[in-house]
């Protein structure tokens, strides 16, 4: 049998056996190694034995890695600011300064989601850490339920974008790119999604004043109080983030100091309060991590044993080879890459999505574009290979994230469901369809003119 | 106490294990980026204040013993992503069917990557392979790996059963 026909029967083992509900990372090892075994079978220079030894060292070798020590770091960051009611205090402090805007709760939402999005960097912790912060203070003051939810299930998306973003780390790590650059280049794309959603919010509730009542103002010291404990919120998300974006910390010493800090300002906030850092909280904030970077070691792991596998078959050399020879366009292909993303994005966890799919996608882009070494002048889509690692990154997490608020199965759509049990599907899916829509506008323009993406990692 | 619990309790405490590893590598990295916040102010009087030598090699082998620590808790507590699109609508028993068999499969898969961790560890030791700067051998930290996948095959097990109660609060 061919190698690429098995690569071919490989991939559809694995959507088979992922869509039978089998754990993710566990599909991708077993296809990996039986995809292997059959490579074996089929080809005189697929050893089968000698592959097997990687497993004295390959499992370890995957964990204790110095560029991936981010992950548990940034994972454990985002459950200690949500244990220490850092996010509640983003929401509320936000919400202070917007109180007197109507649907400004709507609009503080966005931006806590977007700041708390920054330091949990998952798209489904910020749906959900959000959903327990202000959807309560969103039905108390009777904004409309589609808005509100809508808001939420948007509002989360933006954590797999704005840096420092775990799904950046990994699509870095995937495609060798400098992950400093790649968190420069989400910068300016988070913004523009942050400014569209309130520009959505904005409009929506100028056409119909009824989504969100009249803002009730706080009362001077209730205001004063909400934008005093939001300071240390700023300057810790803020330390972090322009840390990392004007390159003066690497990843793992910022997510490492972002620890620090928010658990120096839960210990203290526990001294003075009934809020901060209990051993209690602590110790679930650890635990709650325990289960999420678990999750991705082991899809990392997996992946890297799949990845080999397919490189055997043959599969994305051959891909790529057919891309090259190709009559259609560069940017039909790129387009029609991107639609695979979203449909995929609509059911699978967007970490081992861009795992499997980037390996493949990535050396047919580098084809269409001219090759590993063209120039800016002569590449098709105008740049060069660095920058259209780059470029299509940050497309592939917007897509990414586009999936997860993708009626009939957006994934985010669900984990606000589970907040909000009364509120039908129909309901949510309504609310979030205005923000897909400026979604999608947000891609052309980035399709348009990558310089969005392109221009901080060029100039800092 | 029944064995379950006893396992569940060993599970937890692995895992918080791991979580203190996590908490050793952030006060480490907070002295190394206070060195180096230092020396940038050292500098301007001319001085120098060094950040912790081997502090990658430190962090490298601290986060290996963390992340594999957690992987029995998070097994446990079927953590792991997974697709539940299809499933959802199928019969109950097919979906049990499922869990048996791929938890089934993994215990013996997990069973198995300990086995080649026992000899992959035991080259290490032979070989003498030390961490480039500190010179800590790595057999050391590597064969935390085979206790946590020990516990990890036991998890997958255990798995099949259902969650623990208790999820502290995680």
């Amino acid at each position: 049998m061919e190698r690429e026909i098995i690569g071919i029967y490989g991939l559809l083992a694995l959507f088979v056996l992922i869509m039978l509900r089998i754990p993710v990372a566990l599909a991708m090892l077993v296809t990996g190694v039986v995809g292997t075994w059959l490579l074996s079978l089929a080809s005189p220079f697929i050893k089968f034995g000698p592959y097997l030894l990687q497993f004295k060292t390959a499992l370890w070798n995957s964990v204790a890695n110095y560029d991936l020590s981010v992950v548990p770091l940034f994972v454990l960051m985002g459950f200690l600011a949500a244990e220490t009611g850092l996010s509640r205090d983003l929401f509320q402090g936000l919400s202070a300064l917007t109180q007197k805007i109507r649907g400004g709760v709507a609009m503080a939402t966005v931006l806590a989601c977007a700041g708390f999005g920054a330091v949990s960097g998952s798209s489904i912790a910020t749906a959900s850490t959000m959903s327990r912060v202000a959807l309560p203070e969103l039905r108390r003051l009777k904004y409309n339920e589609g808005l509100s939810t809508g808001v939420l299930a948007a509002g989360g998306t933006l954590g797999i974008l704005i840096p420092p973003s775990v799904a950046l780390v990994i699509y870095a790590i995937v495609v060798e790119a400098p992950i400093i650059e790649m968190f420069q280049a989400a910068i300016v794309p988070g913004l523009l999604a942050v400014v569209f959603f309130l520009i959505v919010i904005r409009v929506r509730v100028a056409r119909n004043p009824d989504l969100a009542p009249q803002p009730i103002a706080l009362s001077p010291s209730e205001r004063a109080h909400a934008i005093r404990r939001l300071i240390p919120v700023t300057l810790i998300f803020g330390a972090i983030i322009l840390g990392l974006g004007m390159g003066f910390f690497t990843p793992t010493p910022a997510a490492g100091v972002g620890v620090f800090l928010i658990l120096g300002y839960g210990l203290l906030l526990r001294r003075t309060s009934d809020d901060g850092l209990t051993f209690g909280r602590l110790k679930a904030a650890l635990l709650a991590t325990a289960k999420t970077a678990s999750m991705i070691y082991f899809i990392l792991f997996s992946a890297d044993i799949l990845k080999g596998f397919f490189a055997r078959t043959g599969l994305p050399a051959s891909l790529s080879d057919w891309a090259g020879a190709s009559t259609l366009e560069p940017y039909v292909i790129l387009i029609l890459m991107l639609v695979v993303l979203i449909v995929l994005g609509c059911f699978m966890e967007s970490l081992s999505m861009i795992l499997v799919v980037v390996p493949f996608f990535w050396p047919v882009l580098i084809e269409l574009n001219g090759g590993d070494f063209v120039t800016a002048e002569t590449a098709a889509f105008g740049m060069t290979t660095d920058h259209l690692r780059i470029w299509f990154g940050i497309l592939a997490l917007i897509v990414v994230e586009l999936g997860l608020i993708t009626p009939p199965v957006g994934l985010n759509v669900f984990v606000i469901k589970s907040f909000s049990p009364t509120t039908s599907l129909s309901v949510i899916f309504r609310g979030v369809s205005p923000f897909f829509g400026i979604e999608l506008i947000r891609v052309a323009l980035l399709l348009a003119m990558p310089a969005l993406a392109l221009y901080l990692p060029t100039v800092l | 106490m029944s064995l379950r619990a006893i396992l569940v309790k060993v599970i937890d405490g692995w895992a918080l294990l791991g979580g203190a590893l996590l908490l050793i590598i952030v006060a480490v990295t907070a002295i190394n980026a206070a060195g180096f916040s230092a020396n940038v102010i050292a500098r301007l009087w001319g001085g120098t204040v060094p950040g912790l030598p081997g502090y990658e090699d430190a962090v490298q082998m601290l986060v290996g013993v963390a992340a594999l620590a957690m992987f029995p808790y998070a097994q446990l507590h079927s953590a792991h992503a997974s697709v539940d699109v299809f499933m959802q609508y199928a019969p109950a028993r097919a979906s049990r069917i499922v869990t048996v068999v791929s938890n089934t499969v993994l215990a013996a898969i997990v069973v198995w990557m300990a086995f080649m961790l026992v000899q992959g560890t035991l080259q290490m030791r032979a070989d003498h392979v030390e961490t480039t700067v500190l010179g800590w051998p790595v057999w050391v930290f590597m064969s935390s790996a085979v206790v946590s996948c020990a516990l990890w095959s036991v998890a997958a097990l255990m798995a099949i059963a259902g969650p623990p109660e208790n999820t502290d609060g995680a």
